[in-house]
């Protein structure tokens, strides 16, 4: 139903709005990050249009509700990149299957992940397409990088962009959920969506990155060179460490600001909120100046690393960088 | 769902609808078998959203029985799994039976499998038939009408709805055109259907059609049509078939049909055949296959090729009958030879209206048939 589109208020206002008044356009391009709900809205508006029980909305009970949520309603067709790409092939088994009546009802609907995944030649074969759709076709896009999509593309769609969910929305639903405010604060901050945070509060390496990050500070402050080992010993030397890395960074960045909060008193602002005993005594250590010089370099250091550079060589010299302000 | 049956007839049933399941199917459940029992039989479909096959297994056939239901119900299987294990069971009796969560149990003799099916409802719903738009005609007639004619349709996506066979029904004559845009060919038929029914403008994937006329038999049982908006439907004894429908208006062909032909000749089917045939061999070597015909001041007439790089040949066909116009003309080998081939009587008569416009193919003794072909323009 249009209600549980929670994620973004607005746009399904404007999208049921639109379709009680038959101004449903023919071709709509969903940009935002992951998570921002793009799929659920896509489906919802598919379901809109087909439901039998209830005009311009969803009853998820009607046969038709059902079948589009699992994916097996025949006139509701779905394209995923195929291995890394969508490729033209898959646009043209597209083609043909819209050269068809639908299996139905009128209606036809294709909703298509990830459409800056397209190849050049996908997306040109798709343009006429989507300029002149047979009768009663329409096209949802959805993306991540919409700068990645062709200008002609763009000129051919309704544009919805999604905004990013607020992390305070996402660790309301992670606490409904049952998991513990101050793990599912962090997770909401470091993640893009409610989906990967949840994914994050139920790992286990996700817990231990968090308590790896806390070890690192204090030892930077309290041990000196010590925290080198202890970058080497039990940061680097972990299985999936390349995975992890970016998390790793994040969590990094979040501990260095919730102690910058600390110190400013503002305390309220404080992500790890259930490290709080922590958060005192590592505070003082770093002081001020130091914290923000050190978010400084952490920053420049995910910017290397994501060029092309050795990862134990850049955490070494983060490590390095972090200790010379004592 | 519950129910022992007999297993040569699951068998043969299952080899019919899977014709219609592809493995190459972006929705999930249609890789499977949709089984629905009631009481008075089981039910089979297979489909992959072009088209459709359903059949029913009655609870008794002739006085033999050949399920023993004991309780209805639905669901849907895996097809590869499933055809492959009925086919391979021990004995001739198969018990099905469904326990909870979608899954089925499939005994026979001492062997047992649990096989993991979907829901029956996900599958896609089938047009309900209209009882009163049926039109009828045999099956052999439908057989060999789909037979000349679906090898014109277009084979590329271009203009996809070329790719089907175009039915018009009007006062209980049922009309079959097809075309690529290079050829056209078109066949008619009396059926027997209520007054009042007339459709024009059905165009029918030409694949589809190959399909069905595989299920056809050759005998002269009647099949049933139903034409509704999205799909046809087929009925063939317990055996239905649905295609769906291209979408689009198939261009108008009546305008481009010469009346009044400049030069008429009769020929013997057979013969002008087999002088296409070897003029072509060294045609198609060339572009568009061409062969040139020539008519002769003697009333006879030459068919040649020349292809330079390899050598050229010259025939000369006697016809049956000869009169208007002289006339030199290239056409298409390959058009002509699927012309003749699909035409069954032993003279066939060509009306030609100057080198330039298209001719029609007819048999002499026989106006429910007619092809179309293109000239082709050649410098000579």
């Amino acid at each position: 139903m249009w209600e549980d589109c929670v994620e973004q208020k607005q746009l399904s206002h404007m999208l049921q709005q639109s379709l009680k008044n038959d101004r449903i356009a023919h071709a709509y391009l969903f940009a935002g990050p992951k998570g921002s709900g793009k799929r659920k809205m896509a489906l919802q508006l598919a379901k809109g249009i087909f439901c039998r029980e209830k005009e311009g909305d969803s009853c998820d009970q009607c046969e038709n509700c059902r079948r589009i949520a699992s994916g097996n309603h025949p006139d509701v067709h779905f394209i995923e990149p195929e291995g890394t790409r969508i490729k033209i092939s898959q646009v043209r088994d597209l083609q043909k299957e819209f050269s068809y009546r639908g299996m139905e009802s009128f209606h036809k609907v294709y909703i298509m992940n990830q459409g800056d995944k397209m190849t050049t030649e996908a997306a040109n074969r798709l343009l006429k397409f989507l300029e002149e759709p047979p009768p009663g076709a329409m096209a949802i896009l959805l993306t991540e990088q919409i700068n990645s999509i062709l200008p002609t593309i763009l000129s051919r769609c309704q544009i919805l962009h999604f905004s990013p969910l607020s992390p305070k929305h996402i660790t309301d639903q992670l606490v409904q959920m049952g998991i513990r405010p101050g793990l599912a604060r962090v997770a909401a901050i470091v993640s893009a969506g409610i989906e990967e945070a949840e994914a994050y509060c139920q790992t286990e390496s996700f817990a231990q990155v968090r308590g790896l990050v806390i070890q690192l500070s204090e030892d930077i402050v309290e041990r000196g060179t010590y925290s080198l080992i202890t970058l080497h010993d039990r940061i680097l030397k972990r299985d999936s460490f390349n995975e992890e890395l970016n998390l790793f960074l994040d969590l990094l960045l979040l501990w260095l600001r919730d102690l910058l909060f600390y110190l400013l008193g503002q305390e309220s602002q404080i992500s790890n909120m259930d490290q709080m005993e922590t958060i005192q005594k590592q505070a003082k250590r770093w002081g001020q100046r130091r914290l923000v010089d050190g978010m400084e370099k952490i920053m420049e250091t995910q910017k290397r690393l994501s060029g092309n550079t050795n990862v134990q060589l850049c955490l070494e010299d983060l490590v390095l960088r972090l200790q010379e302000g004592s | 769902m519950e129910f022992i049956i007999q297993r040569d007839s699951l068998i043969n049933t299952i080899a019919t609808v899977s014709k219609a399941v592809s493995s190459r199917t972006t929705i999930p459940v249609l890789t499977g078998i949709k089984l629905v029992a009631s009481t008075e039989g089981i039910i089979l479909t297979g489909s992959d959203s072009d088209i459709s096959i359903e059949e029913f297994i009655p609870v008794e056939k002739e006085g033999e029985v050949i399920i023993d239901l004991i309780e209805p119900g639905s669901i849907v299987l895996p097809s590869r799994y499933f055809g492959e294990i009925i086919r391979k069971l021990p004995g001739d009796q198969v018990k099905i039976k469904t326990n909870d969560h979608l899954t089925i149990t499939i005994t026979a003799g001492k062997s047992e499998f649990n096989l993991n099916g979907m829901d029956a409802a996900d599958y896609p719903r089938l047009p309900q038939i209209e009882e009163n738009r049926v039109l009828s005609l045999p099956s052999d007639l439908l057989k060999t009408m789909i037979r000349q004619t679906a090898f014109a349709v277009a084979t590329t996506e271009t203009r996809p709805i070329l790719t089907g066979i175009m039915w018009k029904l009007m006062d209980s004559e049922l009309t079959f055109v097809a075309t690529d845009s290079h050829r056209l060919t078109m066949r008619e038929a009396v059926v027997e259907s209520p007054d009042h029914l007339t459709f024009e403008n059905v165009v029918i994937p030409g694949k589809s059609l190959v399909e069905l006329s595989k299920i056809l038999l050759d005998d002269s049982r009647l099949v049933d049509i139903v034409i509704t908006d999205n799909q046809i439907l087929v009925k063939i004894d317990h055996i239905l078939f649905y295609s769906r429908v291209l979408d689009g208006t198939f261009p108008d062909t009546s305008r481009i049909i010469p009346k009044n032909g400049k030069t008429l000749m009769n020929l013997n089917t057979k013969e002008f055949l087999g002088a296409i045939e070897r003029a072509s061999l060294l045609a198609r070597e060339g572009k568009n296959n061409v062969v040139n015909l020539v008519t002769r001041d003697d009333n006879s007439v030459e068919v040649y090729s020349v292809t330079p790089e390899v050598g050229k040949v010259i025939e000369e066909v006697n016809p049956v009958s000869l009169e208007g116009e002289p006339l030199r003309i290239a056409f298409n080998a390959k058009y002509m030879i699927d012309a003749l081939r699909a035409v069954d009587s032993e003279i066939i008569e060509i009306s030609f209206t100057g080198a330039m416009s298209p001719f029609i193919i007819r048999p002499s003794d026989y106006n429910k048939i007619l092809h179309l072909i293109l000239p082709v323009r050649t410098n000579q």
